[in-house]
């Protein structure tokens, strides 16, 4: 049976209270003795304690466990020391609360904006609401709300295997172990162990299927993975290329956009592009149209050639 | 979904140290704050009535004043301090400053967001690096800081634009209104005189800048807005080209998954664009209708062909 109700809350803040209040350790009898709510007989009272202390440290609350007197081997005593309890954010003026209350406003998911507001409550439960001072934030960011966020963060924090379908060139289930999320423009991208194919992988939140997510058992995260370096290993390695591209004059505004252009005859300038890959220079080239073609290298000429002939439709 | 017995000690805990803090908020001030309902604000501090330290006798016991339009903690007994952070929380928190932090121009408020940024760290402990916000540019263009600058001043700007609508270069007279920062680039939503409406410019695409004194409100009035035919265009995408879905859903009226396929109908004013963006993507794309789109794309590749014979 599943207790509900403000009966449960009221003795699981009574519980709390009970044990911030307490120096020694409080066994379990003096649990019930003392704290209201511990009705009916020893086994029920029992299960009611196990179920409270499993829920408060769900809320994150620390109870520590032990007894005060080492040399007698006594039964174990419960206590919360409230150094652990409470928040210890130290000195905040008006423009750092400020900052943190448009910090706490960033999100679009529903999961990150509701614990980002509790955050700033607790904040401001010790230095106050101030009215928001106009900082100059001037270039708003728009992140994008995607359907199957909060259990792939959940799972992602608590080190549970997930199981779901991924939309990439094919539609493939895919079992990871969820290691670290990243957000990049706008965009949530899982990193996690693949357990297939036996690799690390990246995946885009938004193109998990929002149906047939399964989390699993949990799994120990190796010790020595580390997101910041996964990242700067970066993903892809192109061969990167330099292109002249010539543009018509006045037109292909996207190329001209990347370098100088420089005369070429009558009717072409001529654009020297550095450092793309070949699918970034076909698309901008493609983008421009009949206002840009490619000169140099005539392979690449070769290959846009065919590239664009396959895209014409029958 | 009903709440939870959890979720509401959860609140209860935060509300007593809270409204210590901040006496004299009404009820339905608290509600909004906590985002729940008046009523369930109203239950939680009669519940919080009844709570205390063991013994509880009346010194004992939480104490509350509980008016409509006045909520004050007389006695908040031990709960006078927030709980810690929870783990979400902090992160929620921190990775919402490092997305602000690329928002910002201001060198002595990007310092500041910083000191704060290492005070959050702390709390995060060893579990800090399962999420983090990549920010792709942090450092903005003169025009940006231009841009921000019109803003902040009501004040115009003349620039030369890169118009990825008409593939041409035009000089026009904005007048910036806000900005903000979308998958990475920046845009600057501006009453455009010559459009004669608001407009979004992408900032990159800004070839030049120039501030002028004129405020918005001298020029705007005389609209001169088009309005060209809407096309409606039904495609089927490879899977390669999913991204140019995701990123352009304000032209997409509904995307069908066919196996891996997608089948996708574009609501457009302007065909040229759509089909230049068609034939840069890296997958096939196969017109299904109207059949004069599908001639459209067919003689523009073949125009792009004819460059190399």
């Amino acid at each position: 049976m599943s207790e509900s109700g403000p009966n449960k809350s009221e003795r699981l803040i009574n519980l709390t209270m009970a044990l911030l209040a307490t120096k020694r350790f409080l066994t379990k009898n003096q649990i019930f003795e003392s704290v209201e709510g511990y009705e009916g007989s020893p086994e029920t009272k029992e299960r009611m304690f196990e179920r409270d202390k499993t829920e408060l440290r769900t809320l994150g609350l620390v109870i520590e466990v032990g007894n005060d007197d080492p040399l007698f081997d006594d039964e174990a005593g419960y206590r919360i020391n409230p150094r652990n309890y409470s928040l210890n954010i130290g000195e905040m003026d008006s423009q750092d609360l400020s900052l943190l209350s448009l910090a706490a406003n960033q999100w679009q998911n529903s999961l990150f904006s509701l614990n980002a507001q509790s955050a700033l409550r607790k904040v401001e439960a010790i230095h106050g609401v101030v009215e928001r001072e106009p900082l100059e934030v001037t270039f708003h960011h728009t992140e994008v709300s995607e359907v199957r966020f909060d259990e792939i963060w959940r799972a992602t924090k608590d080190h549970r295997e997930i199981t779901f379908d991924y939309r990439s060139l094919t539609l493939t289930r895919r079992h990871v172990s969820p290691y670290a999320l990243y957000l990049l423009r706008g965009r949530w991208y899982l990193v996690g162990l693949d357990q297939e194919k036996k690799e690390l992988r990246q995946f885009k939140v938004a193109r998990i299927g929002s149906e047939n997510l399964e989390i699993g058992r949990s799994f120990t995260p190796p010790s020595d993975f580390n997101l910041q370096e996964f990242l700067q290993r970066g993903s892809h390695q192109d061969e990167l290329l330099t292109v002249d591209i010539l543009v018509r004059k006045g037109r292909a505004q996207g190329v001209r956009a990347l370098s100088a252009a420089r005369e070429f005859d009558a009717d072409w300038e001529l654009v020297q592009v550095e450092n793309l890959s070949q699918s970034e220079i076909f698309e901008l080239v493609a983008q421009a149209s009949d206002s840009a073609k490619i000169l140099a290298p005539e392979n690449l000429q070769e290959s846009f050639c065919s590239w664009i002939a396959s895209k014409r439709n029958g | 979904m009903a709440e939870s017995a959890l979720e509401r000690t959860a609140r209860a805990l935060d509300l007593i140290p809270f409204i210590s803090k901040n006496p004299g908020w009404s009820v339905s001030e608290l509600a909004e704050k906590f985002q729940t309902t008046p009523s369930q604000i109203m239950k939680d501090l009669e519940m919080l009535f009844m709570c205390g330290l063991p013994g509880y006798t009346h010194s004992e016991l939480i104490d509350l004043e509980i008016d409509e339009e006045y909520v004050a903690v007389r006695n908040p007994q031990n709960l006078e301090r927030p709980r810690n952070f929870s783990y979400s929380e902090v992160v929620a928190l921190a990775l919402g400053l490092d997305s602000l932090t690329s928002q910002i121009a201001d060198e002595g408020l990007i310092e500041r967001a910083m000191r704060l940024r290492t005070r959050l760290a702390q709390f995060l402990g060893r579990e800090s690096s399962i999420a983090t916000v990549l920010s792709t540019e942090s450092t903005f263009t003169d025009n940006d800081l231009m841009i921000a600058e019109a803003i902040k001043r009501g004040t115009g700007m003349q620039i030369e634009y890169r118009s990825a609508r008409t593939d041409s270069l035009s000089t026009r007279t904005i007048f910036p209104e806000s900005a903000y920062r979308e998958r990475g680039y920046l845009y600057t939503i501006a009453f455009c005189q010559k459009a004669g409406e608001l407009r979004h410019f992408r900032n990159d695409r800004i070839a030049s800048a120039a501030p002028i004194d004129e405020s918005a409100k001298d020029l705007k009035g005389n609209s001169t807005s088009t309005e060209d035919g809407i096309w409606e265009v039904i495609a089927r995408l490879a899977p390669q080209n999913r991204f140019f879905v995701e990123e352009n859903p304000s032209i997409i009226t509904s995307v069908k998954e066919e196996n891996v396929h997608l089948l996708v109908t574009f609501r457009i004013s302007d065909q040229q664009w759509l089909v230049r963006n068609l034939i840069s993507l890296p997958g096939a794309v196969e017109i299904l209708s109207p059949p004069a789109f599908h001639d459209l794309l067919n003689s523009k590749i073949d125009a792009i062909l004819e460059l190399y014979r």
